[in-house]
């Protein structure tokens, strides 16, 4: 069973800046910030494709109509970023740095064809009847999209270098950095399941608790730990 | 770059950015819900499409309206709907090939039928629209139709009315008649018998569980009788019998010639009244000691008088039913003339009254069975003081009348 989704139009509004400034010879500040709006602008048509009706001499293709994607939030990273720095250098080839991050509004990826009109369609009728349990309120309620938490990330990274030889410009050196420092634990994107494709489905598997089949989520690194050793010649 | 540049790109983004349609978090739309309207209309009525007990089909390209009254959802229903008109003259079912019908076509809801091509009969007094199905033995009768010939020939629409416009409330001698087939009908103030009181809606194995259903008896307090059939696989099938009096709305099917009311759901029976006043006065004869030729009926208080002969009222014994006969065969007397006699009953307290009894009545050449009351019988148990009191009317043969103050049933 594949899901085809055609016809999508997107529109990215943003604006991003960025800054970088030396306060002292040896003090560096940046800074950056992004504010965007990254949404689905129409609504796209949705097609399944069912292998198994090919062995059946049934068409494969099946069009269950247009999704109400309008509006929804693009997935996949955070539409609101802000950043600022500051960098240490010192006369005796060393260096350190760190920065801090703020992240926001990323959303999680919505399964369109939860968005067609089969989603409210009794399975068991013949003729498309909606569920009779079904609300409106509760419909919106069940196909809210949902948005990550936002996370403040910071950042080490330094470095020392010495030179090896008076006679010529060999250094060796390193660089290393620590990323998450405070091992914060974030998402970084997810996307809805498909499995429960109807208002009835959905709205039992949310109400027990304990959903089968929730969205599915991906994390970001808590602390690592970079080093890199160099030899220049 | 100069500085005054990258101001005013930055005044245009953010202008840029401010302008433009802002979306918010509630800005979502949800998939269409609602129904969307048939466009059909109905070019006949019911009442229009002829339907005999010879299969038929319909040929013409007419449309007809009717609302559902019947739900599978309950169990005791199964790939048939019973609709009727809104004005409850008409009804008739369909046989359907569909589970959970309920899903599609739910008690009030108004559907379109689309007659053409399909097959109409009457089977067991009801009417049927349907498919063609021809038996093994090449007999044709309305069938099932097939869930694509359901889905092209009965659109719903998007009214669906409260039952309480649907219902019709009778009583269970008015219940009891062939244009009542397929209706939805509320009974009132109807109890179950005292047999049925024990059990559970469907009994296994039971006496009177035929066909994969029981049939449990509702009564009126007027005496009269229906049959209330539930299913095995109705939901309700193992709760225990209501044993209250009140209502009960249901559906009026016929097999063979037993009338069956059907209810829908376990809702449908609200038994929820004190029992109905039993009978001040009943006889069931279930208490005579000896049954027999020449065995004469004697009761307490009951007189059994033969007014010009020796032959008179016996008790009898016929398939566990005790009753009290009279026939004059191989007594070798001429017009006999026996008098079986209750004991005085007292009416002063009762405003109406009346009495029901059981008969059966075969083989006579005179006035068979003849029915009087008195209020001056002294229950001297002769002759002469049955000749001396004054004996009221003579109303028999006739199903269902009034004499005087009381209301003779025969049933």
């Amino acid at each position: 069973m594949a899901e085809i989704v055609t016809d999508l139009d997107k529109l990215n509004i943003g604006a991003e800046l960025g800054i970088e400034y030396q306060i002292t010879s040896t003090i560096k500040a940046t800074a950056a910030a992004a504010y965007g709006q990254y949404t689905y602008s129409n609504n796209p048509t949705v097609t399944l494709n069912n292998d198994n009706n090919a062995a059946l001499n049934r068409p494969t293709l099946i069009n269950i109509g247009t999704a109400k994607m309008k509006d929804y939030r693009q997935p996949g990273m955070p539409q609101q970023a802000y950043s600022f720095g500051l960098e240490y250098r010192d006369p005796k080839f060393w260096w350190i740095g760190a920065n801090v991050n703020y992240l926001a509004d990323t959303y999680i990826d919505v399964s369109p064809i939860l968005r067609t009109n089969t989603f409210f369609r009794d399975p068991a009728s013949v003729n498309g009847a909606s569920f009779p349990e079904a609300t409106e309120e509760r419909a919106r309620e069940l196909l809210r999209q949902e948005k990550f938490d936002s996370f403040t990330l910071v950042n080490l990274v330094g470095g020392k270098s010495w030179r090896v030889s008076n006679k010529n410009r060999n250094t060796v050196g390193f660089f290393a950095s620590i990323n998450n420092i405070f091992d914060v634990t974030y998402k970084t994107g997810g996307f809805e399941q498909a499995r429960n494709a109807n208002y009835r489905e959905l709205n039992q598997d949310v109400s027990s608790g304990t959903p089968a089949f929730a969205p599915r989520y991906f994390y970001g690194f808590g602390r690592t730990y970079f080093i890199n050793f160099y030899f220049n010649f | 770059m100069k500085t005054t540049f990258y101001k005013s790109m930055l005044l245009l983004a953010i202008t840029v950015g401010t302008f433009s349609s802002c979306v918010n978090d509630d800005d979502y739309q949800t998939p269409t819900f609602g129904c969307v309207d048939t466009s059909l209309v109905k070019t006949k009525e019911v009442a229009e499409i002829p339907a005999t007990s010879t299969v038929t089909q319909y040929t013409e390209n007419d449309v007809i309206e009717a609302y559902v009254v019947s739900s599978d959802r309950g169990g005791n229903f199964f790939k048939s709907i019973s609709m009727q008109t809104l004005d409850g003259s008409k009804a008739f079912s369909v046989p359907v090939d569909i589970e959970s019908a309920f899903a599609s076509y739910e008690p009030g809801r108004k559907v379109f039928i689309k007659m053409q091509n399909l097959y109409t009969d009457v089977s067991f007094g009801g009417m049927r629209i349907g498919g063609l199905f021809v038996s093994t033995s090449n007999i044709p009768s309305v069938g099932r139709l097939s869930r694509t010939q359901v889905q092209s020939s009965i659109i719903k629409s998007c009214t669906v009315v409260n039952e309480d416009e649907l219902v019709q409330t009778l009583s269970i001698s008015e219940l009891l008649n062939d244009s009542n087939i397929n209706k939805l009908v509320e009974l009132n103030a109807v109890q179950f018998v005292e047999a049925a009181l024990d059990k559970t809606y469907y009994v296994e194995g039971a006496s009177n569980t035929v066909g994969g259903a029981t049939n449990h008896l509702l009564v009126d307090n007027s005496g009269q009788n229906v049959i209330f059939r539930t299913s095995s696989f109705a939901a309700y099938a193992g709760k225990p019998v209501q044993t209250g009096s009140g209502k009960i709305r249901g559906i009026l099917t016929r097999f063979n010639n037993d009338y069956q009311f059907v209810a829908r759901y376990e809702s449908d029976i609200r038994l929820d009244q004190p029992r109905l006043a039993p009978p001040f006065f009943t006889e069931n004869f279930e208490s005579l000691p000896n049954t027999g030729n020449n065995i004469w009926v004697s009761l307490p208080g009951w007189s059994n008088v033969s007014m010009n002969g020796t032959e008179r009222w016996e008790a009898r014994l016929f398939s566990n039913n005790k009753y009290a006969q009279m026939s004059a065969f191989g007594t070798n007397e001429n017009n006999v003339d026996a008098r079986l006699i209750t004991p005085a009953i007292d009416l002063s307290q009762f405003t109406s009254s009346f009495m029901r009894f059981g008969v059966k009545t075969g083989f006579y050449n005179g006035v068979g069975l003849t029915v009087w009351y008195s209020t001056d019988y002294n229950g001297g148990g002769t002759a002469g003081e049955i000749n001396a009191a004054t004996t009221n009317f003579n109303c028999f043969n006739h199903r269902y009348f009034i004499c005087n103050k009381f209301l003779w049933y025969v049933g």
